[in-house]
């Protein structure tokens, strides 16, 4: 096998006037499993379909296992049923006139199996996804869950090198999906197959991938792995997609200084970046649970805005709200001209009270400064806290 | 090596865009040629020593000889000003009519709590089932006179004779054409009325509203829609209908632009009769424009019919329940079931309308020929060859149609759903609406215009059975076309997209396509079969009279007087067509209890 599963060069997808996906390139390695997240419309759906050769591309190349399955340049078309994929769609797909035997043992007639084996491999899939139980029943006659595994079951019987998701998870409630998806992996990485899975869930896909790729408008933002995507965010699009609640973005300026740039985060002071970058508009993203509460109720922490003493900038605001999540408390703190911010405040700590003043601290290493007009990480969190000038 | 022309060959197999080209230049040859061949051959000199006279010029020269004869007077009276004033009050007039009786019923069916529903339901539709031809029929074994007649119909034998306004010309023709298609409206807005949801009923009925009010103000308002639908395709209908019109108001020289288009064709005037095809054409088409103007296009106001509300509310009729429930019965019994007595006990008849019982015979089913003259001299139906092979071209023509009717059906629904969004697709997709606007007697005279004499590389058909299915088959490619799109948009096309990860577009279209679409197409096949065999407004000016089809004696028997044999052919096609609709819903019903089954 080679090392990459999938590879994508320079794909694009036109829909008349419509750029659905806008000269794409990536790679999938082989046994990862790449999430495509994004926002509805974006383009995933129609990235996937072109994987799985159900779309033709306008332009661009597509390599599966080192096989070139799509070029235009070529004139390269290899239909679906070459391509070593399998494939699970949303609502399952399952074709209703079929039983359940005949939806899952579809695809092993093509293979042209000898018979045992493809007893063998139906009785081993099924036994593995816990259907054996209902095989003569219609798929109407099946629960939603039920119904899922058997479009798993269909999907890995013909053991596929590589699995295309669209959101296969969506039509399941909230405590099932949790469930299937730790299963989902499990067989994933059992097989050691590679597979590319959409999905506009930010929390399945941190939770499920070795990779995530962020689209937006056809393009993919940000590829890497869950933590570098969250933390290391490399566009303002992509910071702002991911955690819940979602980043604080407050525009600011950078201005030069003696020794290099600094960037004023209103109401806390400003801070020096960690390299020097010529003056522009700039977002400041400050993720919530970066943001703490130091003495709520007016405490005892003494120091006004600005410190540099701990890596963390303060400031004092006024309490507008306080919304309990069960695990975690979510404030809304009122600044002066920029809008108000979201802290997150982890329960078991001081009970906040509303319209009371509360000393917010910041930890600027988490601080991500990006370019207003392009959107590109422009700094990181800065390297040296400077005093309120 | 072999992937190399991949792309191209990917391309070349792609299933919808390959058969909607095929398909565009099917519906070209089916529709495009026969209109723009009508409208060239409306200016052009027949052949006819009729035709030289009158253009003073060679056959085959330009000429607007024929629209000018058209619209001036003093001869535009008669061919073309009062036929088509005619023809517009019948069809407003059915309109109307048709629509008020269908909805009222509907409204007492589906929202009061009517006693006997069910059978009100039944009996609704079965006037919508019964031929036209037949109901003429009926309708003039009682009405009809001794002055244009052989004999008095059953009113006169009960000594009190029909005025000859009553049994002719304008009333009879728009009571039966109502009586025919109240049962359209009924369907059309019951469906309207199941939809709408209860609570907005009930919300006025707790704000104190009375039943009357709550009818106008909230349940009327909700199916305006489905009314105005109603109306205009029901006038659309009446429009172009030949076959009740001719048996109707010909005795009394009442022409409808059909009729006189039918009337020219047979005296040899061309010319004429395509400049009459013309304008029928353009009076329907507008008037279906402003159905898609008025109603589709105005969609958006009137989204408050929300589909959801099952358990709708019934509004109690207290002390007119019984009184309502008679009335329509009786209402419905004369317009349901006594024309089909009249039908059936007249074939029984020796002698045409004389209910006696040493009058009873089964000599026009069974009997064979006998010398002298009077419908008794021709063989019974079941006797006579040319009967007999009659029936045996419409089974034909019946099947061959609705197999293709079927085919089209699919083919029509898998090209405008899967290819949804093209400039292609919406092409096909409206091109299939146009045949709508033609009524069958246009086509007859369309397709004899252009196909009977030879068209490029197409020999001269005229006459021959290719022509009639195409006619036939063309003739219902709306509603085939609507039935696929309905079939395709229920089949996810997940559902093809999953089978063509695992083998080819041919086992994916044979497995997991067509087994999903077979409903659909049983009931297409069922509909069109039922059409296409009492259909008369198409085939008159089409088949050929060496070898007809079954419906196109009632216009010979109709000529001759020979009411007799004109009742057993009805009879046979009632009956087929009953059998048909009772076990296809035999069979729909199997349907519906495997989807209860499943679920
Ligand atoms: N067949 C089509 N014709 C025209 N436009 C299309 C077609 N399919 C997709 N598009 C357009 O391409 C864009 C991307 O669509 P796509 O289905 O890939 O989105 P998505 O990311 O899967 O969204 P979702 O999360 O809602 O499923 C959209 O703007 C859509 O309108
Ligand atoms: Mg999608």
């Amino acid at each position: 096998m080679s090392e990459h599963a999938v590879v994508v060069e320079n794909l694009t997808k036109r829909f008349g006037d419509t750029v659905a996906v806008n000269d794409v390139s990536f790679s999938v390695a082989s046994g990862e499993l790449v999430c495509l997240l994004g926002p509805s419309g974006c383009g995933k759906t129609t990235l996937l379909r072109m994987l799985a050769g159900l779309l033709e591309p306008t332009s661009g190349e597509i390599y599966l296992g080192g096989k070139c399955v799509f070029s235009s340049r070529k004139g390269i078309f290899v239909p679906p049923s070459k391509r070593g994929i399998g494939m699970m769609f949303q609502n399952y797909a399952l074709w209703p006139h079929m039983k359940v035997v005949d939806n899952i043992t579809y695809g092993l007639k093509a293979l042209r199996l000898p018979r045992p084996e493809a007893q063998r491999r139906l009785a081993e899939t099924a036994g593995m996804m816990g259907i054996e139980s209902f095989l003569e029943r219609f798929p109407s006659e099946l629960s939603g869950g039920q119904q899922q595994r058997v479009a798993l079951a269909r999907m890995v019987v013909v053991q596929p090198e590589i699995f295309l998701m669209d959101e296969p998870l969506s039509n399941l409630d909230a405590r099932l999906r949790v469930h299937t998806r730790v299963e989902l992996r499990r067989i994933q990485q059992s097989f050691r197959t590679s597979g590319v899975y959409v999905t506009h869930d930010q929390e399945e896909a941190l939770a499920l991938a070795d990779k995530i790729a962020v689209m937006n408008d056809g393009v993919i933002l940000h590829l890497g792995s869950p933590e570098d995507v969250y933390e290391d965010s490399r566009h303002v699009f992509v910071a702002g997609f991911l955690g819940s609640p979602p980043p604080n973005h407050v525009p600011s300026r950078v201005e030069q200084m003696d020794g290099g740039s600094r960037v004023t985060l209103p109401g806390f002071g400003s801070v020096q970046l960690d390299k020097r970058v010529p003056a522009q508009d700039v977002v400041v993203s400050l993720r919530p649970e970066y943001c703490q509460l130091v003495g709520a109720n007016g405490g005892a922490s003494g120091t006004a805005n600005g410190t540099a003493s701990d890596g963390r900038l303060r400031g004092r605001f006024r309490l507008v709200s306080a919304q309990f999540m069960g695990a975690h408390y979510v404030l809304l703190i009122e600044t002066d001209g920029s809008g108000p911010l979201i802290v997150k405040h982890d329960k078991g700590r001081e009970e906040p009270a509303v319209g009371s003043e509360v000393e917010v601290a910041v930890d600027v290493g988490a601080v991500r400064f990006y370019e207003r007009d392009s959107g590109r990480l422009l700094a990181k969190g800065p390297r040296v806290v400077d005093d309120v000038a | 090596m072999r992937t190399r022309f991949g792309l191209l060959k990917y391309r070349l197999t792609r299933p919808h865009p390959l058969m909607g080209v095929v398909l565009l230049v099917l519906l070209a040859f089916l529709i495009l040629v026969p209109l723009a061949i009508i409208v060239a051959q409306s200016v052009t000199v027949q052949g006819h020593s009729y035709d030289i006279r009158l253009a003073d010029r060679p056959a085959g020269s330009f000429s607007f000889v024929y629209w000018r004869r058209l619209f001036t007077l003093p001869l535009g009276e008669f061919l073309l000003y009062r036929p088509l004033m005619n023809t517009l009050v019948v069809a407003s007039v059915t309109g109307v009519l048709a629509t008020l009786l269908g909805s009222f019923l509907a409204w007492l069916v589906v929202r009061t709590d009517l006693p006997a529903k069910g059978l009100v339901g039944v009996l609704a539709i079965v006037p919508n089932i019964v031929p036209s031809f037949a109901l003429a029929l009926a309708w003039l074994l009682v009405f009809r006179t001794a002055e244009y007649s052989v004999t008095g119909g059953l009113l006169a034998q009960l000594g009190a004779e029909a005025p000859a306004w009553l049994a002719y010309g304008p009333v009879a023709i728009i009571t039966v054409l109502t009586i025919n298609y109240m049962a359209f409206s009924f369907l059309l807005v019951s469906i309207s009325l199941r939809k709408i949801d209860a609570s907005m009923e009930e919300n006025a009925v707790v704000l104190g509203a009375s039943t009357f009010r709550i009818l106008r103000t909230v349940t009327l308002p909700l199916v305006i829609p489905a009314l105005v639908s109603s109306f205009i395709l029901s006038s659309a209908a009446a429009l172009g209908t030949f076959a009740v019109p001719e048996f109707l108001g010909s005795p009394v020289r009442f022409n409808l632009l059909s009729t006189v288009l039918y009337q020219n064709i047979g005296a040899n005037r061309y010319g004429e009769a395509f400049v009459q095809t013309i304008l029928l054409i353009l009076i329907t088409a507008s008037l279906i424009w402003l159905y898609a103007k008025v109603v589709l296009g105005s969609r958006r106001s009137f989204v408050t019919i929300s589909g959801k509300g099952f358990a709708t509310r019934l509004t109690p009729l207290r002390s007119w329940r019984w009184p309502l429930a008679i009335a329509v019965l009786v209402f419905l019994f004369f317009v349901a079931l006594f024309p089909l007595l009249m039908i059936v006990s007249e074939s029984f008849l020796l002698q045409t309308g004389r209910y006696s019982l040493d009058n009873l015979t089964l000599h026009y089913w069974v009997g064979s020929a006998q010398t002298g003259w009077g419908p008794a001299s021709l063989a019974g139906v079941f006797t006579s060859p040319a009967t007999l092979s009659a029936m045996w071209n419409s089974l034909r023509l019946g099947l061959v149609s609705a197999l293709l009717v079927g085919v089209a059906s699919f083919l029509f629904g898998y090209v405008i759903v899967r290819g949804k969004g093209s400039r292609l697709t919406s092409l096909v997709d409206q091109a299939s609406f146009v045949p709508y606007l033609i009524p069958g007697i246009v086509f007859g005279a369309m397709y004899l215009s252009s196909y009977a004499a030879g068209f490029g590389p197409i020999p001269a058909l005229y006459g021959s059975y290719v022509l009639i299915i195409a006619a036939v088959v063309t003739n219902l490619l709306p509603f085939a076309a609507r039935v696929g799109t309905n079939v395709q948009t229920q089949i996810s096309s997940d559902l093809e997209d999953t089978a063509l990860t695992f083998g080819s577009w041919w086992r994916a279209f044979m497995r997991v396509l067509l087994p999903m679409s077979k409903d659909g197409f049983v009931i297409t096949f069922i509909i069109a079969f039922i059409g296409v065999t009492k259909e008369l407004d198409l085939v008159a000016l089409l088949v050929p009279a060496r070898d007809p089809v079954l419906t196109w004696f009632a216009l010979v028997y109709y000529g001759e007087g020979y009411f007799q044999h004109w009742a057993a052919i009805s009879v046979i096609i009632l009956t087929v067509t009953f059998v048909v609709v009772v076990v296809s819903y035999w069979l729909g019903f199997k349907v519906l209890q495997r989807q209860g089954d499943d679920s």
